[in-house]
């Protein structure tokens, strides 16, 4: 290099470099190459892009395991991105979440007559390349456009469903609330560069390590403000409390499928990005930052479930539900030990699976409109379909934490650590939110095995059904109409439908079926028999948190 | 550090701002003075669109075609600041900027070809 | 050196206005222009700084491509010259914010005062950065730096581009063939 001389910069990337992200080329590959497919696919017939997706994601799994297998991790491309086993346990539990979520989808997108279908898979597929590209992150910089990629994938597929306005109201309330913390995450890397003179996060540890901190003087002040921007920044993008506002909405006016895969996908990626950056980068700054998250942890735990079990809507409940989870994951982080990320990772592992379930279940039960979601509709779902409702009283109870399945698993490690960690507080306000949680996952336990559906006619809004051609500004409107939906007696201006019986309900489509049981068959697995999991988990955590 | 030869410029430029607008005060009061109509008239509060009398207001709803072509008129401008970059040291950078670039240039490629066919570059 | 303090001095008063007035106007079109306005004194904080290419970039993307877009999204959602009306329903939200902001600067303020900017962060980008600047010029050295250190995050900005064409396509037309 001609300046080699006087410049920093002489780095040319070797085949090394070009292993360690593999399973992210293949991804990029998949995704692009189904953004082609989607030109010559006929139009109504993409079910098979959905395939191509899927083939692309178990190679990139392939070739996560292989690395894995392989033993060696390091930086690759100048120390923007890595191998460890942190990156590859997150690339795990994303690919799977992904690949979940492809399986729901050629079914629902049918159903939902998502027009922009070829979009909606190679959408998908970037999301979760942005998700690995957080996850595996060693540099702000990487981390900071891995998250873009994946926000801005997921603002798209939230709005995806042109025809429904609660879809395009979701898109925008992400779009616009996201973009915000973004901006407050940005800030507080920049800062964090301009009090360290790093982006790497290896540098900055470094640097933190070396030089004095002190609240009056030096390097302090600054690196309290960046911490604190940072904080907003991560808590929103795994909604935590008090950042949780967008999370209903755009959780319940999102495709459900989109809403299973980024329920998990945003979570493991935000939390692994989070452990990088303050257990590991700025980990020697904990005194700082430990009450804060303290305070978000408590917050979220217990209004999440709170919140949660005053929902009748069993999707919205189940998004306030990824709230008090993000909770508990939280306790992981707070505690800040090798044990509590090795809990932290067990926890998401566990979550990816039980939620995927739960929000597969909803989706097979979600009517054209959109609508067909509530405690009413799961009413005598156990005799009307007993293999759906099976599954879905197993994910309830794996969600309450019940032993033997994935739930307890994930509790338990986490408070356990919580516990050794000097934080028992933070595990028994755990303990007793999800006392709370018990009430109302058992809740739609009852209502399939013990209530009876309910005599009144269901209620089907009749401009939903139909395709909109009012602006978006109307969108607001719309959306009380909707919350108002779950009381049909204060449902005013909806026009009365025939009464939808069990029969006439769209049959549950065979890949739905299949992703359905994976996510079943990995809760029971990961609930039983976890020793095995737990192992890489430790693995992982101890190449991250010394 | 200040690069002064900026300062210069921007000093000129300031210079030439106060220049403009003084002239244009000092003629507008001229004009008040001396010339003006003391008589105040509808038409005079119009604006001037070049003999035509205006229709509406200026204010109206662009169709959404505007829209994307900014969009994509963004997406490919930052494509040309990189590209810019790269073009001043091509020769330095070798083949691994080039096949860096082509890659780059190679996904952007990928993302026109599907705008293309979905028919959006198509005026409506 | 006074001239540069002067020059700094008009810059930060415009840039610091200039943001006031985005957040404060009621016509979103002033806030519009008060917002290029904004990006150009920041173009010329660049120019100050050295970076012309930067400064360059600045003014072509954010003060052109940028608003440009903006100015469409704004004409297409406000018709009739229409500003935000009607009372202020965010009152408490002002205060609130104020009072965060206040303590944001005081921060930061604090810091600057603390000389708490790291060297590595003053020497503009990276150690020997802005000598390679000095010797072969401003996009030359960007080009080094993009495509030698930074030549990952720069590939993966490619795909942002295109998730980007994706989202304008698929959002702004509702049915397959429209």
């Amino acid at each position: 290099m001609i300046f080699a001389d006087i410049s920093p910069f002489t780095y040319t990337p070797g085949a090394t470099d070009w292993l360690r992200i593999l399973p992210e080329l293949i991804l990029l590959g998949t995704g692009l190459l189904t953004l082609m497919a989607d030109l010559v696919a006929a139009p109504g017939r993409k079910g098979w892009l959905a395939l191509v997706g899927l083939a692309g994601v178990i190679g990139a799994l392939v070739a996560t395991v292989m690395l894995w297998a392989g033993g060696t991790y390091g930086d690759a491309f100048y120390g923007m991105v890595n191998d460890d086993r942190v990156a590859l346990f997150a690339s795990v539990v994303i690919l799977f979440a992904v690949g979940v979520g492809l399986l729901f989808s050629p079914g629902y997108v049918e159903r939902q007559g998502i027009v922009h279908a070829g979009e909606y898979y190679t959408l998908m597929i970037l999301a979760a390349l942005g998700m690995m590209l957080m996850s595996s992150a060693s540099n702000l910089m990487m981390l900071f456009v891995g998250l873009e990629i994946l926000s801005l994938a997921l603002y798209i597929l939230s709005a995806i469903v042109t025809t429904r306005r609660r879809s395009q109201e979701a898109g925008m309330k992400y779009f616009i609330l996201s973009s915000f913390a973004s901006a407050f995450l940005l800030y507080g890397m920049a800062l964090t560069y301009g009090a360290t003179g790093k982006t790497s996060l290896a540098g900055i540890r470094a640097f933190v390590t070396t030089h004095a901190f002190t609240m009056g003087s030096g390097f302090g002040p600054l690196l309290v403000v960046a911490l604190g921007l940072m904080a907003v920044g991560f808590c929103f993008k795994v909604s935590a409390i008090p950042f949780q506002a967008w999370t209903p909405d755009v959780y319940v006016g999102a495709p459900t499928s989109v809403t299973a895969f980024m329920s998990v996908g945003t979570k493991v990626a935000a939390f692994v990005g989070l452990a990088r950056v303050f257990l590991f980068a700025l980990s020697p700054l904990r005194p700082t930052w430990e009450p804060v998250l303290w305070v978000v942890a408590v917050l979220t735990m217990i209004g999440g479930n709170l919140l949660a079990a005053t929902q009748r809507d069993v999707k919205r409940m189940l998004a306030y539900s990824s709230v008090a989870n993000a909770g508990y994951m939280m306790v992981a982080v707070a505690t800040h030990t090798q044990a509590s990320f090795q809990g932290l990772l067990i926890y998401l592992a566990t979550y990816a699976a039980m939620n995927l379930g739960a929000f597969g279940v909803v989706l097979a039960l979600e009517r054209r409109d959109g609508q067909g979601t509530t405690l009413d509709d799961f009413a005598g779902l156990g005799r009307r379909n007993p293999a759906l409702a099976a599954l879905m009283a197993l994910f309830m109870f794996a969600l309450a934490g019940t032993p033997a399945t994935a739930g307890f698993i994930g509790k338990w490690y986490v408070f356990y650590a919580a516990m050794r960690g000097a934080h028992v507080e933070l595990a028994i306000i755990g303990l007793l939110a999800s006392l709370v949680g018990v009430y109302y996952y058992l809740r739609v336990v009852w209502a399939i095995y013990f209530t009876e559906p309910a005599t009144a006619p269901l209620l089907v809004t009749a401009d939903e059904s139909a395709p909109v051609h009012e602006p978006i500004a109307s969108a607001s409107a719309t959306a009380t109409g909707g919350v108002a939906l779950a009381e049909p007696a204060t449902a005013t201006g909806i026009a009365m439908a025939t009464r939808v019986l069990p029969a006439e309900r769209a049959p549950v489509h065979l890949a739905t079926w299949l992703g359905l049981a994976l996510a079943g068959v990995l809760t029971l697995v990961l609930g039983i028999v976890p020793m095995l999991m737990v192992d890489w988990a430790l693995a992982a955590a101890q190449t991250l948190v010394k | 550090m200040v690069a002064t030869g900026y300062l210069f410029a921007a000093i000129f430029f300031l210079g030439g701002c106060a220049f403009v607008l003084g002239g244009l005060a000092f003629a507008d009061t001229l004009n008040a003075l001396l010339l003006k109509g003391r008589k105040r008239a509808a038409s005079k509060f119009d604006t001037y669109e070049s003999g035509e009398i205006p229709l509406g207001s200026a204010w109206v709803q662009y169709p959404l075609a505007f829209y994307i072509f900014a969009l994509l008129f963004v997406a490919f401008d930052v494509d040309i600041v990189f590209i810019l970059s790269w073009a001043v040291i091509f020769q330095q950078l070798g083949w691994f900027g080039f096949v860096e670039i082509v890659f780059f240039i190679a996904v952007l490629a990928l993302g026109l070809v599907y705008a293309w066919r979905k028919g959006v570059i198509r005026w409506i | 050196m006074v001239a540069g303090d002067i020059a700094f001095l008009v810059l930060a008063t415009v840039a610091v206005a200039s943001a006031f007035g985005v957040v404060t106007f009621r016509n979103p079109i002033y806030s519009m222009l008060s917002l290029i306005l904004n990006l150009l004194s920041l173009a010329f904080f660049f120019l100050t700084l050295e970076s012309i290419f930067v400064a360059t970039i600045q003014v072509l993307i954010y003060a052109g491509a940028v608003m440009v877009l903006f100015l469409f999204v704004v004409t297409m959602l406000t018709p009739k010259g229409g500003g935000i009306s009607g009372p202020d329903r965010l009152r408490w939200q002002w205060t609130a914010g104020i009072g965060l902001a206040i303590i944001l600067a005081g921060g930061l303020i604090i810091s600057l005062l603390n000389g708490s900017i790291a060297d590595g962060a003053k020497v503009a980008g990276m150690n020997g950065l802005s000598a390679a600047v000095a010797r072969y010029g401003n996009a030359q050295a960007f080009g080094e730096a993009l495509f030698h250190g930074f030549s990952f995050p720069f590939e993966v900005t490619g795909v942002l581009l295109v998730i980007a064409v994706l989202g304008a396509v698929v959002l702004s037309r509702r049915f397959a063939h429209e």
